[in-house]
């Protein structure tokens, strides 16, 4: 074969699995230059996240059984997932370079993942006793490059009014070409407790406040289940107990999706659909289905049932715009469901859920046991489980990419 | 019958293209409307058209992409979906020469699905290749001092094990 020319060459390599691309960086000068263009790079995420290919579901979780508990990432590649009800699927830790964490049967141990954009994760890094956070890392696992990000303003700050993060998020300011983590800091003295915004900005490497959080005052967040849509926006599902004059709400909770736009700074808030009645974290999740914020919301919330939990699902076409809210479908009854987790979108283009199910039928005993990952169709019905296993599970889409922190990070020096 | 440029339907339309080497064939006109060069043509001569030059394409190469025109002339429905993956499987199985004139025919002839279906051949011949292998593939001279080429490798180790 002779010489190709460019175009067709980038074709070519943009359907290479990442490892060979980064084995041809020393073929010659020219394909060394457009393996690492951030132009490649790009196109790269863009082909493969359209085609759905070279793309994985990481499964964040903790393991019940043993004291203390680890954590560990299970990372499932959506090629193996689409074989899902043909074969058992296996679950393969994809081709990466070393990574800086230990990797313990296929899983990486004791991070947490809190965030997930454009081929980078935000992680923290749990010391020897699995609890105390040591470190938080931007990581590209694909590249193993890994960037220190500084202690935050609050976090340092544990004098007279301790901080506690409520809400983290990882997100990509697409005007600026930064990436950014923000944190939502709630003080725990004082009454009504506050709430306050730091942003990070990778170029800068600098924490700021964000002045603009006096909104978010008497907020509760409901955890850090939180989700990127559309990378340059991160929106939590928040539970409010206070109205907009600061009166307590005596018998209703207010839930609300308070999102962050990475570029602009905006906050807008969204209330949940009128006909949720129950705003309590665990009754409803956020997530993204196609592109759009959503809500997986459970239907029975009295008590659990034999028959298993009915959701509804919930898309918001227009943030900020509360009659936007349209309910899409119901899936279930599912048994022994613990919490959703998230939507995968298969070959087809069809969604499915995840979840994590309880293992057992029986009635809850005092043993910790852990939970299992399963895939639920509502289109058939059926639910597979999957060999995951852990409590506590977060989901996060990733993608691999050679995008180059460094690269971020430098060029506005 | 085929020589007929003024068929009473469209399928049955016929129309002329000729390759680099002078050969003339005769192609209905949905099958070589699949390329967006020749349709582009068409659009532009209109019913006036005598033969379409592709002075970029050998006969034996427009042989070979007008058979994968011909087969995905119609919309393919499901029920033949596994079949005609099948058949493209099939297709893209030549040999190393051949698919590289076919994939710049593709190019020329601006046929994108075609063109994809090479392009991914193309990558999955190649991905499990030393970066040797692929110099002697392509053709490229190795422009990297040995130092140079050390350090890359050294960086990269993961990737050669």
């Amino acid at each position: 074969m002779d010489k190709l020319i460019d175009d067709l060459l980038i074709q070519i390599l943009l359907r290479l699995p990442l490892i060979a691309l980064v084995r041809f960086k020393c073929v010659c000068k020219s394909w060394y230059s457009i393996i690492t263009s951030s132009s490649f790079i790009d196109k790269r995420f863009l082909f493969n996240h359209n085609n759905n290919t070279h793309r994985y579901v990481l499964i964040h979780s903790s393991t019940a059984t043993a004291e203390p508990s680890f954590t560990n990432v299970d990372v499932l590649r959506y090629d193996t997932l689409h074989r899902v009800g043909l074969a058992t699927v296996v679950v393969e830790t994809p081709r990466f370079p070393p990574a800086p964490f230990p990797l313990i049967d296929n899983r990486f141990t004791n991070i947490n993942v809190e965030g997930s954009c454009n081929g980078l994760l935000s992680v923290s890094v749990l010391g020897s006793d699995r609890y105390d956070i040591i470190e938080r890392l931007i990581w590209n696992p694909a590249t193993a490059e890994t960037k220190v990000v500084p202690t935050s303003l609050y976090s340092s700050q544990q004098g007279d009014n301790p901080t506690q993060i409520c809400g983290i998020g990882l997100g990509f300011d697409a005007e600026n070409n930064d990436y950014r983590v923000v944190f939502i800091h709630r003080f725990m003295e004082g009454f009504p407790q506050s709430m306050e915004m730091e942003v990070y900005s990778l170029k800068s490497d600098t924490w700021r406040l964000l002045p603009s959080l006096m909104l978010l005052i008497d907020m509760v967040c409901a955890g850090t289940g939180a989700l990127t849509n559309n990378n340059g926006m991160y929106s939590w599902l928040t539970v409010n107990e206070r109205d907009d004059n600061g009166a307590f709400l005596q018998d209703t909770l207010k839930g609300e999706i308070v999102s962050f736009e990475m570029s602009s700074e905006v906050i807008i808030r969204t209330c949940l659909p009128d006909d949720i009645t129950n705003p309590l974290d665990y009754v409803n999740y956020i997530m993204v289905y196609d592109g759009s914020l959503a809500i997986a919301s459970r239907i029975k919330i009295d008590g659990s049932s034999f028959d298993g939990e009915d959701y509804e699902i919930w898309v918001l076409r227009e943030l900020g715009v509360q009659y936007s809210w349209s309910k899409l479908f119901s899936i279930g009854p599912i048994q022994n469901t613990i919490q959703c987790l998230g939507f995968w979108k298969d070959d087809g283009g069809y969604y499915k859920m995840f979840f994590e199910l309880d293992i057992e039928n029986d009635p809850p005993t005092l043993a910790r046991r852990d939970a299992k990952l399963s895939l639920h169709d509502h289109l058939t019905e059926q639910t597979l489980d999957l060999p995951v296993f852990g409590i506590g599970m977060t989901m996060w889409n990733y993608q691999d990419s050679l995008v180059s922190i460094k690269y971020a990070h430098t060029i506005s020096n | 019958m085929a020589s007929s440029t003024s068929g009473s339907s469209s399928s049955s339309k016929v129309v002329k293209i000729r390759s680099s080497d002078n050969e003339n064939f005769e192609v209905e006109e949905a099958a070589a409307a699949r390329s967006e060069t020749i349709k582009k043509l068409l659009e532009d001569v209109g019913d006036d058209a005598d033969v379409i030059p592709l002075p970029n394409v050998d006969a034996k190469t427009l042989v070979k992409v007008m058979e994968w025109c011909k087969k995905h002339m119609d919309d393919v429905d499901e029920l033949n979906k596994e079949e005609m993956k099948t058949w493209d499987a099939e297709f893209v199985d030549m040999d190393q020469s051949c698919l590289y004139n076919v994939l710049l025919a593709a190019n020329f002839l601006n046929i994108k699905e075609l063109l994809d279906q090479l392009t991914q051949k193309v990558a999955d011949m190649i991905k499990g290749k030393s970066p040797e292998e692929i110099r002697a593939t392509f053709n490229i001279k190795n422009d990297f001092t040995p130092e140079e080429e050390a350090e890359i490798r050294k960086q990269n180790a993961w990737a050669f094990e």
